[in-house]
């Protein structure tokens, strides 16, 4: 079946495999590459910004080559935005002429000519986020034959402009699509004949039934209820509000646990057959109350529109709205889950049109929508990787600008920001699902130091995240420090094992929380992370996030990581019973036997951190 | 353990010179002698003896420069707990928490007696400056929403208690215990760095610490407030 998008509404839900009820089934769609490792390489957006051009991107290439980041796995080149020309030529995308002068096919040739795979950038919106009016948006089949043309091997699509939904620069006023009205009561009637319209009980023959959503309605799920003003409405004893799915684009919520409610309502019918449902509603367009109601019985769906406008507070009857029951009792579902739908429908669209052109090239997609729709529980239908956030930076490079990025910050905009989110999402991760996206890395722009470096590029290796370079490879020779992070092989491995588990944190110093689900925004802290590797080791990061050195050590063993890991490790049984192990830092070099099964970290220093590879001892 | 069997132990490493005087304190202290001995109550134990017995001078600065962010339940309390714990006689379990209800073992008790009265063992804490908020009015916030400017207000009680006993007013309600792990948790509230935060709650004592707390964490404009 043909996934299409379109301009003008949001696209009706046909099939059940882009309905929030398959998120937990498992399945991808036609053209979804699995059992794909974290993929690596440069990315211009960080280094450039904007900049980027066909000179930079060629020097680029060469640089990965010269310095030999290719043997070390890196080999995707992409061009994020600012490539293309500020419109459509008939219809199609085309290079922007100064930039980019031989077009996309001749940089592809010459990226693919070194033994390096070629990315390209788009949006599912109808602008990109530059402004340009070349988003994919209703134009996915021409644009994927574009990139048949172009032998893209990658494709990292934004969401800036996208329509139905407040996405970024998009209209605010589009929240309306992804949250349900204010529910004040729902009735239920018999079905009958069209003249029997009204809800009112005692006009009606038969049976009806009318609840008061306070009173009688069941949420299930959780509500957004983060501002002032959302607190206020969701908060009402005479209506229900706040039916849609949390926006995860910041760093207020914790990315686990249910990002969405529904409103349920239990009602027993004396015979199967059609009914009707009367919404007494009121619509708005603020986080908390929309315009956009779905309406299910079991996954079957009955209602999935905008209903009429109101006045703001003004609550009116819906026309009615034919469901079939069964004898008995029936939950019957107000809800909307048109945040993710949505825009899983526009990624669906983007696959199944690149899987038409190229159906024989194995094409990456990079999901880059921020976290808004918490792609975690939808991405792996589609995507290879899906952002989890804003952005890790917003002050990109240019030629001759390294940029710059933080340690921590208020917002996304920092490596703490990032991986604070990252770092209890193992579990949406995997061989057959896909990666959490915590951003390009930030090594080499300014405000980074060698230690931030390193632990930067610990945490994204052990975290399974993608491996995007973002800086000027002209800055960096072999063996300065820099190259001596980004080089460390060993480390690279831990990212690349064929095993393919994100590492789980096991241990973190505020006392009486879960390190593996807990989500923490306070760094002054240390956290250690467990990740069980395909021969059978494991590696143990510990990280000193805060602002201080250490003076203490910090220690886990065996039983600590058994705990946590025992269930997703190759052979569990001999990490248990072995009586010594070989440790190794990654970054020292230092390789000891130990007989204790403690592992210990030095004092750290601040921002630092410390890996190491722990291998049982056969036979031993 | 109890707090007569911490008692018991602090009497036998008692020096005899101070045996005869300090008894009758002592009984007055075993007025809850059969109080569990959790880290709190063994933090009440010594503030009294530390106080009543010894008549010991304090200087304690504001509790956020301690760093422990778990003792705010009842405020008689947190000055017991930062008693012991500025006179390093007990000191906290990890960073950032004293550990109010754990147990104190056998071993402990046995240390802690021993700083009681032999002050070169004594473990004091350094007390790091931080930048304190201020307190604000109604009225001052109130100006500052009708100049049109973006104010976040926060009840920092327990969840229980703010939904038993709203505040009025666009607030949201975010229990400090739940900040100090998770303080991002505000920026969906906030349009820029520098909007106005304002912590409240009933007395204005945990709003205060809040404030402190959420200075640190890198917010601009924190005040406190209560009604």
């Amino acid at each position: 079946m043909k996934i299409t998008t379109s301009t003008e509404a949001p696209e009706k839900v046909i099939n059940k495999e882009l309905t929030y009820d398959s998120f937990t089934n498992g399945k991808v769609f036609p053209g979804k590459i699995t059992g794909k490792l974290p993929p690596m390489g440069w990315n211009s957006w960080n280094a450039f910004g904007s900049g980027n051009t066909e000179a930079l991107t060629k020097i680029m290439a060469d640089r990965m080559i010269e310095l030999g980041l290719d043997k070390l796995g890196y080999e995707y080149v992409v061009l994020d935005d600012g490539c293309y020309n500020a419109t459509r030529v008939n219809d199609r995308l085309a290079p922007d002429k100064d930039k980019f002068p031989s077009g996309f096919k001749a940089l592809a040739d010459y990226i693919h000519a070194k033994g390096l795979k070629f990315g390209m950038y788009n949006d599912i919106g109808t602008r990109l986020c530059s402004g340009l009016e070349v988003g994919t948006c209703g134009h996915e089949s021409v644009d994927a034959a574009n990139y048949k043309d172009w032998d893209i091997d990658y494709l990292k699509v934004d969401n800036c402009y996208y329509l139905w939904d407040d996405a970024t620069f998009s209209d605010e006023t589009n929240i309306r699509y992804v949250c349900a009205p204010k529910i004040k009561s729902v009735t239920f009637t018999e079905g009958g004949p069209a003249e029997t319209k009204s809800s009112d009980a005692s006009e009606q023959a038969g049976f009806t039934k009318k609840f008061d959503a306070v009173k009688n309605g069941r949420i299930e799920g959780v509500r957004e209820n983060l501002t002032p003003q959302t607190n206020q409405i969701i908060s009402s004893k005479e209506y229900i509000c706040g039916i849609g799915t949390n926006d995860g684009t910041g760093p207020a919520n914790s990315p686990r646990g249910s990002q969405s409610a529904e409103l349920l309502f239990d009602v027993e019918v004396p015979a199967d057959g059609t009914y009707r449902v009367y919404v007494e509603y009121s619509t708005d367009m603020v986080r908390g109350a929309g315009e956009w109601l779905t309406v299910s019985v079991g996954e079957k769906r009955f209602f999935d529109a905008l209903l009429p406008k109101t006045g703001r507070d003004e609550f009116v009857i819906s026309e009615p709205i034919e469901i079939e029951l069964k004898k008995g009792t029936n939950t019957v579902r107000f809800m909307n889950h048109r945040r993710q739908e949505n825009v899983l429908n526009a990624y669906a669209a983007m696959l199944s049109a690149l899987l038409t052109e190229i159906p024989d090239r194995e094409v990456l997609l990079s999901i880059c929508e921020w976290g808004k729709t918490n792609p975690g529980d939808w991405g792996y239908k589609v995507g290879n990787c899906w952002r989890i956030l804003n952005d890790i930076t917003f002050a990109v490079g240019s030629d001759g600008d390294p940029g710059s990025a933080k340690w921590e910050g208020d917002y996304t905009d920092s490596i703490l920001s990032q991986y604070n989110k990252a770092v209890i999402m193992d579990e949406f991760a995997g061989l057959e699902r896909g990666w959490n996206d915590p951003d390009m890395l930030v090594i080499g722009m300014n405000g980074m130091t060698d230690v931030m470096n390193k632990s930067h590029m610990s945490m994204w290796c052990m975290l399974n995240a993608p491996l995007m370079l973002g800086l000027d490879l002209r800055r960096i020779e072999k063996n300065d420090a820099i190259y001596k992070v980004i080089s460390n092989e060993k480390i690279i491995e831990l990212n690349q094992d064929a095993l393919g588990i994100q590492a789980k944190r096991i241990a973190t110093t505020f006392d009486g929380l879960r390190p593996d689900t807990t989500y923490i925004t306070n760094n002054e802290r240390v956290d250690i992370l467990a990740k069980p590797l395909a021969d059978g080791s494991v590696a143990l990061g510990f990280f000193n996030l805060s602002s201080e050195d250490l003076n203490d050590s910090y220690f886990a063993n065996t039983s600590d990581i058994l705990e946590y890991l025992e269930d997703k490790m190759v052979s569990p049984e001999i990490f248990d019973t072995a009586k010594s192990f070989t440790v190794e830092n990654l970054w020292t070099g230092e390789t000891y036997q130990d007989i204790s099964g403690v592992f210990e970290s030095d004092n750290i220093k601040a921002r630092d951190c410390m890996i190491l590879r722990i291998t049982p001892n056969p036979g031993q | 353990m109890t707090v007569n069997e911490f008692l018991d132990i602090i009497e036998v490493k008692m020096p005899e010179e101070n045996a005869e005087t300090h008894r009758e304190g002592f009984a007055k202290i075993r007025a809850f002698g059969e109080d569990f001995l959790d880290r709190k109550t063994a933090a009440k134990t010594v503030a009294f003896i530390l106080t009543e017995i010894f008549c010991e001078d304090f200087e304690i600065n504001p509790a956020s420069d301690y760093d422990l962010y778990d003792i705010f339940f009842c405020k008689s309390c947190t000055g017991h707990i930062l008693k012991a714990y500025t006179k390093g006689i007990i000191p906290g379990v990890s960073r950032g928490r004293f550990g109010i209800d754990r147990p104190v073992s056998e071993e402990e008790a046995l240390v802690f007696a021993e700083r009681i009265f032999y002050p070169d063992k004594r473990v004091v804490p350094k007390p790091k400056r931080t930048a304190d908020a201020r307190f604000i009015t109604e009225e001052e916030i109130k100006e500052h929403i009708e100049k049109g400017e973006n104010v976040l207000v926060i009840d920092v009680r327990k969840r229980s208690v703010s939904r038993e006993e709203p505040y009025p007013g666009p607030i949201v309600n975010f229990p400090f215990e739940e900040l100090y792990i998770n303080p991002r948790m505000i920026s969906f509230g906030l349009k820029s760095a520098n909007d106005l935060i304002v912590t409240k709650c009933d007395f204005g004592y945990t709003a205060a610490e809040t404030a402190h707390f959420l200075t640190k964490m890198g917010y601009g404009n924190v005040f406190f407030t209560k009604p």
